[in-house]
């Protein structure tokens, strides 16, 4: 290379990273606990530590009132000029619009980068809800499902700033790193890629280096795509969520599995993932023998095997099917032990519907010195069934014509068991309509946290490498780009 | 003479049926309620339909199963079952869906032994 063409080539090099400019913003924190640190420290630190560094002009709007959080986000963004704006209702608002304002004024051009990353609660799609919920800077969340209690906006809002990306032709990515986040997905387009930590039903992982966004967000690297960044994150993830990416491959394989797979991936480690996999089991055992459980884990067990002709393995220069006999292994494991717990509810059911429960009454007949006692002997199921009134009039009617004394008190000792087993019966209905919600599972089921935990886990783990290697093969036969692999860090 | 044969084989037939001995079936049918009892019906709406009146002392047990068809083991005073026979213990009950393409099937009058009569 002689010396007159290297400058050329530095001008040409400085001119095309001039052309682009990268903007970042990073907004959540929400619903979270008083104290120090927040469940979004780690992936806050990793993407902190690689936008410090870059060129990316980034923002933030986080919940503040949590020292060290608050640290990470002056260490890694504050230096470069941008003060946080506390993350509230209206802050929220702002910040899009202002966005949205960018691209219109020409401020973000065609062909630069925004990347939206959200790192806060998520609750579950509600009704017309496009995508979902988040939590803002308001109170903690009642529970982690809705999120009922804290104060929340719906990323609906970003539907504008997608739809103006494809317009403008900007390149948009949304990482949404929070629980239930695979609505989000709805938000992309030709010009926006959008990653999700997680399922539409299930929870995301914090707070740990082997959950998604953690690995998502340490393995950053100038140069490298989204879509990169996904995979490499998603091979290495220790944890039981379900990322999604937009891109249409990574649809393709999540629209055939996800379904399939949503109650392998529910587990009872604690209070909060025991509401998701009660629900499931109620619904399977409601369902009694129009269960889903079982066409999912065939339907699961054909994918693997067919997507083991798609997804060779290379061995020097030879190529194999590929191998997925792990995933299905731990797919059988985890599948037969919900069998066994849904066996298990059966038995308990027929013997709390069929163990019989006593009502007695006293009654004295004239002419006899003692008092005599009569007993009703009705089981659960019994009592759920009779036609309480339809009985009682039986007896009086037959009373009306009664001649012997004795059977007439009788008869009126036994319509008042009757009238003790109506009251009976009515704080049962509730109980029956569902049964499994009465069940204690832990009291019932002892190694139920571990041993759940441990199979989703299983599971989720010989998944991931499955769906990377299905990803990696079918991506080398694919022409057409897309956004996650255009926007780069 | 005919006027005394008759005499003679009616005590004969009631030492017979003295001799105190009882049937336990298995029964299925429906309950009912007419004239102010409880009833089993057995092959109800057929040319054998049979109806046992339930005793009061056991009416609690089959009261949760009224209008239903229901599967009981039951205690007969007879060898064989008649409109005549008497029901005078019912050890199990629990109810049962009919078939209404197998009728036949779904009516069960099974005589399991001979006991004693309580």
């Amino acid at each position: 290379m002689s010396l007159r063409t290297l400058p050329l080539l530095i001008l040409f090099f400085s001119a095309t990273s001039m052309a682009q400019s990268k903007h970042f913003l990073l907004m959540g924190g929400g619903g979270e606990e008083p104290g120090p640190t927040t469940l979004f420290d780690k992936e806050l630190q990793y993407v902190g530590k690689f936008m410090s560094k870059s060129n990316w002009r980034t923002d933030t709007s986080f919940n503040g009132g949590h020292s060290k959080t608050e640290r990470i986000l002056a260490e890694n963004f504050e230096k470069k000029g941008v003060k946080n704006v506390p993350f509230t209702n209206s802050s929220f608002e702002e910040k899009i619009k202002a966005y949205e304002e960018k691209i219109l004024s020409g401020q973000i051009a065609p062909g630069d980068q925004l990347l939206i990353q959200i790192s806060s609660h998520g609750a579950i799609q509600r009704g017309s809800q496009k995508t979902h919920q988040i939590a803002t800077n308001g109170d903690t969340p009642e529970n982690l499902i809705d999120l009922k209690g804290a104060s929340l906006v719906s990323l609906d809002a970003l539907e504008k700033l997608s739809k103006l990306a494809q317009e403008k032709g900007i390149k948009l990515g949304i990482l949404d790193f929070s629980c239930h986040s695979g609505s989000t997905l709805a938000l992309a387009n030709s010009n926006t890629c959008v990653i999700s930590s997680t399922g539409p039903k299930h929870f995301s992982w914090a707070s740990s280096d082997n959950v998604f966004q953690a690995k998502f967000t340490k393995k950053i690297k100038k140069g490298k795509s989204l879509e990169d960044v996904f995979l490499s994150a998603l091979e290495d993830k220790n944890d039981t969520s379900f990322p999604m990416i937009s891109t249409p491959l990574g649809r393709e394989i999540q629209d055939q599995t996800y379904p399939n797979l949503t109650p392998f991936f529910y587990d009872a480690r604690g209070e909060v993932s025991l509401g998701k996999f009660q629900k499931h089991l109620e619904n399977e055992f409601m369902a009694n023998s129009c269960r889903a459980l079982p066409k999912q884990f065939e339907e699961l067990t054909k994918f693997s095997h067919e997507m083991e002709k798609v997804a060779k393995s290379e061995f020097l220069f030879f190529k194999t099917d590929a191998d997925f006999g792990g995933f299905r292994k731990a797919l059988t494991r985890y599948y037969d032990k919900q069998n066994s717990i849904l066996d298990s509810l059966s038995r308990m059911e027929s013997d709390h519907y069929n163990k019989p429960e006593r009502f007695c009454s006293d009654f004295h007949a004239p002419g006899r010195q003692e008092k005599d006692s009569v007993c009703l002997f009705w089981s659960v199921k019994e009592m759920l069934s009779v036609d309480f009134d339809k009985y009682i009039s039986l007896l009086e009617e037959q009373i009306k014509t009664e001649t012997s004394a004795f059977k007439m008190e009788r008869k009126k000792a036994q319509i008042r068991n009757i009238g003790m087993a109506k009251a009976r019966a009515k704080s049962l209905s509730s109980q029956s309509e569902s049964f499994v919600k009465s069940v204690d599972f832990f009291k019932r089921f002892p190694n139920l946290k571990e041993e759940t935990e441990e199979m989703a886990r299983d599971v989720a783990e010989e998944f991931q490498e499955m769906y990377v290697s299905i990803y990696k093969e079918k991506r080398k036969s694919e022409k057409k780009s897309n956004p996650c692999r255009d926007i780069k860090f | 003479m005919k006027p005394l044969l008759a005499i003679a084989i009616f005590f004969i037939s009631l030492a017979h049926g003295k001799t105190n001995q009882c049937s336990q079936y298995q029964l299925s049918g429906e309950i009912l309620l007419k004239d102010k009892k409880m009833m089993l019906v057995l092959a109800k709406s057929t040319l054998s339909e049979l109806k046992l009146v339930i005793p009061d002392a056991l009416q609690d047990k089959t009261a949760p199963y009224i209008d239903h068809t229901a599967l009981l083991t039951a205690i007969i005073d007879s060898s064989s079952i008649t409109a005549r026979s008497k029901i005078l213990e019912i050890s199990d009950i629990k109810s049962v869906t009919p078939d209404p393409l197998n009728q036949n099937e779904s009516t069960v009058m099974k005589r399991i032994r001979e006991i004693q009569c309580p």
